[in-house]
């Protein structure tokens, strides 16, 4: 698609195989892992979709698209896409604003910049589980030590994972503070890469910084926050789990469903813990159109609005 | 410091079921808790469920009781315990282990007590909760045989007692409460008694042998979420007439693997 046309003239020419069955061969092995692995549960998965399965008993019924009409209009699981949807937004936009603004704080010449950006790189080091452990006991109710403080200062002590406003926000800033690291890593790489001449230039016509940041250096982030944009949502659409399954467990229940049920942690609960397979199946189906699209809109905006500078 | 009790939401389900039984013989689900045919229903309007969601209702409304907010947080609540934070404690037998540790940690001595029941009821006894072991239906008769011989192995008399001593879970064989028994083990862990007694003492009946259904997971979570919301202020019969629609709907949909 991005290649110039001359390049297949060329192929013949570099070609470092001779015939075509050598690079296959050394494909081979990837290609099977590949399949064993990935291709084959796939296409297992899509398969099953189409039954009411249990994994238990074994058993299974040819059911259609029942299980996909019963998803798509069953109120809980409406509810839960919403949930993810709301959660995805907010930690993707609030995320990212905090991880430049942090990034671009600890890019300045100040002393001690090292340790301040070791520091904020930390957290990506930790593994979601313990994060979640850590959370959990922070915000306990009685004993953690949010409340201890804010019952000392304000004698307020609110229930942070079973007030339904109250856990969602919990979970969505645990989740925001969890992908600081990995952002700030990449935007502290290409704040220290930005052409230092158009910064200065910028300043020499007396920009305030302000106009230097948002004029001059944000347009010129483009491409990594793209990049970040799209990393993002699908860590918020699959790596919620370990943290909601450890601080939450989806819940508190909210209208239809538990408040902080994302659409992974309801596939893990109807697959692996109430063992319908067949509907796990079919929300996995749903969840591969989901990043189907993201993909397709990632490559459209891409080639759009990025500016790659040049 | 005001009287205070924490519990663990898995208790819930299982005090329901005490509850329930502890009350009136009253089984969880119908057909006499799915033993004398599959069970179609539950048993969550009915009035010894709503006693028991009443008794968490009044402890919360005292503020007697704390929990915190996750469902099913062993380590939570037993960290709101052993903090002195909550006078009583309910949880499972298993946790016994590591809760007398916490008090000693913590310079407190623990006592273990039976469940509370209702006032003007009889004790029934206790239907036991936790872990459990089963040889699948659909396997070759070979394998079968072969899974029964591990389990039977895995299940004697000695292995059930060095089990129970490692986990704190009751021992499936009245032999291996002789065994322990004779061995002097409730001399050194006197605390283990109280779960023993009140098993041994459960009057056996449809209600006391527990629930059979293959929506076990689901319908426990529901349950959780009625007893959440209620904690939450939704009133005790609304949040059970929902709670039975649900766990009769996640029920109907596992016996129509059977068709």
């Amino acid at each position: 698609m991005l290649k110039p046309a001359q390049t297949t003239a060329n192929t013949e020419a570099n070609a470092v195989f001779r015939g075509t069955a050598m690079p296959w061969l050394f494909l081979l092995p990837s290609l099977l892992i590949l399949a064993v692995f990935i291709y084959l549960p796939a296409l297992q998965t899509l398969r099953l979709a189409a039954y009411k399965a249990n994994l238990i008993l074994g058993t299974e019924r040819f059911v259609g698209l029942q299980n996909v009409t019963e998803l798509l209009l069953s109120p809980a699981y409406r509810q839960v896409a919403l949930q993810t949807l709301i959660f995805m937004v907010l930690t993707v936009s609030l995320g990212l604003l905090f991880s430049l603004g942090l990034a671009w704080l600890a890019s300045r010449p100040v002393r001690g910049s090292k340790y301040y950006r070791l520091l904020l790189i930390y957290p990506y080091a930790l593994s979601p589980a313990i994060a979640g452990t850590l959370w959990l006991f922070m915000f306990n109710p009685e004993i953690g030590v949010v409340n201890q403080i804010l019952g000392s200062l304000f004698n307020v002590k609110p229930r942070w994972l079973d007030d339904p406003i109250l856990a969602f926000g919990l979970v969505v800033v645990a989740a925001i503070w969890k992908g600081l690291a990995y952002n700030i890593v990449f935007y502290l790489a290409s704040i220290q890469n930005l052409p230092g001449d158009v910064m200065q230039a910028a300043e020499i016509d007396g920009a305030t910084p302000a106009q230097v940041f948002w004029r001059v250096a944000f347009p010129l982030l483009t491409p990594i926050t793209f990049f970040l944009v799209f990393t993002n949502i699908i860590s918020a659409l699959f790596d919620s789990f370990a943290l909601t399954d450890i601080l939450t467990r989806g819940g508190p229940y909210f209208q239809n469903a538990g408040i902080t049920t994302f659409l992974v942690y309801q596939l893990y609960q109807d697959g692996f813990v109430n063992f319908k397979s067949g509907v796990a199946a079919a929300q996995a189906a749903l969840m591969l159109m989901l990043v189907a699209f993201i993909t397709y809109m990632q490559f459209k905006v891409g080639e759009k609005r990025v500016h790659y500078g040049g | 410091m005001t009287t205070k009790c924490s519990n663990v939401k898995n208790a819930v389900q299982d005090a329901i079921e005490i509850e329930l039984s502890g009350t009136e013989g009253q089984t969880f689900l119908n057909n006499d808790n799915g033993r004398k045919g599959r069970a179609t229903e539950t048993n969550l309007d009915s009035k010894a469920a709503k006693n028991i969601f009443n008794f968490f209702k009044t402890l919360q409304d005292n503020k007697y009781y704390s929990y915190t907010g996750k469902i099913e947080d062993f380590d939570g609540s037993d960290a709101i315990f052993t903090n002195q934070k909550v006078v009583y404690h309910i949880t499972s037998t298993s946790k016994i282990g590591n809760n007398s540790d916490g008090a000693k940690r913590a310079g407190f001595e623990l006592g273990v007590g039976v469940l509370p029941i209702p006032n003007g009821t009889k004790r029934n006894g206790v239907v036991l909760g936790g872990a459990s072991l089963w040889i699948a239906k659909a396997i070759p008769k070979a394998k079968a045989e072969g899974a029964l011989d591990f389990a039977l192995y895995m299940t004697n008399t000695k292995n059930m007692a060095s089990w129970h001593k490692l986990t704190g879970y009751y021992p499936v064989r009245e032999s291996s409460i002789k065994l322990l028994r004779g061995e002097g083990w409730f001399t050194k862990a006197p605390l283990q008694l109280v779960a023993f007694n009140q098993q041994t003492n459960t009057i056996a009946s449809p209600a006391t042998a527990g629930a059979l259904t293959g929506a076990g997971p689901q319908t426990r979570k529901i349950v959780e979420e009625a007893w959440q919301k209620v904690l939450n202020g939704t009133p005790v019969d609304a949040a059970l007439k929902e709670a039975k629609t649900r766990a009769d709907a996640a029920l109907a949909e596992y016996n129509a693997n059977f068709k």
